[in-house]
């Protein structure tokens, strides 16, 4: 459910499809196969710049993506929970 | 179960393909079936089993890695998208907006991204094989940057393609872009490609 709501939101940020791809990517690798149920999405636009927060993905998985994530994307932040990534801008 | 032990030794053969549990599981209704099948005449039942247990082992490991399928008209949408995306790429590597893509196949947007999503569950074409050093990055290069990413033995269960993909992208930083060039291939292609290498670091061994 996460990745069409990222491919949605970033049509209206503007994003070049490679960036794009990226953080949908990224966001894949951090939600990976859990249940929809267990998490929190929350996208926004800002100007050109789409982020993406997250809770309820472990701590230990955010620290196993954390070097992969980073390359995918523009900004991204673990902090009490709450994991955000953001590309664009 | 005397055949438990048996069938928990198969299930290593088809390690990583899908999951343990699941394995063990297909196994034992392999056991069932030859069950209902046995007569004593045949010999030893584990070795009348175990054709029975690898059978059913199999189809659930290929059932497994599957692709998804996607429909006609998608695939032929996500085709068209790709097209579109090599053709409005600008000399500065920068590629197209989804509101972009859509105007130049006259498709709203929504279209564009359903074709985007139905492109990411295509399994990929291997790439061809093309040496690292024609890559321009040399082993030394490569060694420092794996280092970096602290990905450890889960790198070890890449074939040499897939390593040498998140080496490019996330090692050395190049943009799938970057890779497509050195490679002879579409961003598009990278982009499965490294799909495909990121799937396969996260399979439990």
């Amino acid at each position: 459910m996460a990745v069409p709501l990222v491919l949605g939101l970033a049509s209206r940020a503007g994003l070049p499809v490679e960036r794009v791809d990226e953080v949908a990517m990224a966001v894949e690798m951090l939600v990976g196969e859990r249940a929809e149920h267990d998490l929190r999405l929350v996208l926004r636009v800002e100007g050109a710049v789409l982020t993406v927060a997250m809770e309820g993905i472990p701590a230990e998985r955010v620290e196993r993506q954390r070097s992969l994530v980073l390359e995918l994307t523009d900004r991204f932040d673990a902090d009490g929970g709450t994991v955000e990534v953001s590309a664009g801008g | 179960m005397r055949m438990q032990p048996l069938v928990s030794a198969l299930a290593n053969r088809f390690a990583g393909r899908a999951s343990r549990a699941d394995l063990q599981q297909a196994g034992m209704v392999g056991v069932l079936d030859a069950l209902n099948r046995y007569d004593a005449a045949r010999g030893p039942f584990e070795s009348y089993a175990t054709p029975f247990a690898v059978g059913e082992m199999l189809k659930l490991a290929r059932s497994a890695s599957a692709p998804l399928r996607v429909p006609r008209p998608l695939r032929e949408a996500a085709r068209a998208v790709d097209d579109a995306i090599e053709q409005l790429t600008g000399p500065d590597g920068r590629g197209p907006t989804i509101p972009q893509i859509a105007a130049h196949l006259g498709l709203d947007e929504e279209a564009v991204v359903e074709a985007l999503r139905s492109r990411m569950a295509m399994r990929p074409m291997a790439a061809e094989d093309v040496p690292l050093h024609e890559l321009g990055a040399t082993s030394d290069e490569i060694a420092v940057a794996e280092a970096r990413l602290e990905l450890g033995a889960r790198l070890d269960r890449l074939d040499d393609r897939s390593r040498q993909l998140i080496d490019l992208r996330f090692g050395l930083g190049l943009s799938q872009r970057d890779i497509a060039g050195r490679m002879g291939i579409s961003q598009m292609h990278v982009s499965r490609l490294l799909r495909a290498a990121l799937a396969e670091l996260e399979q439990e061994h």
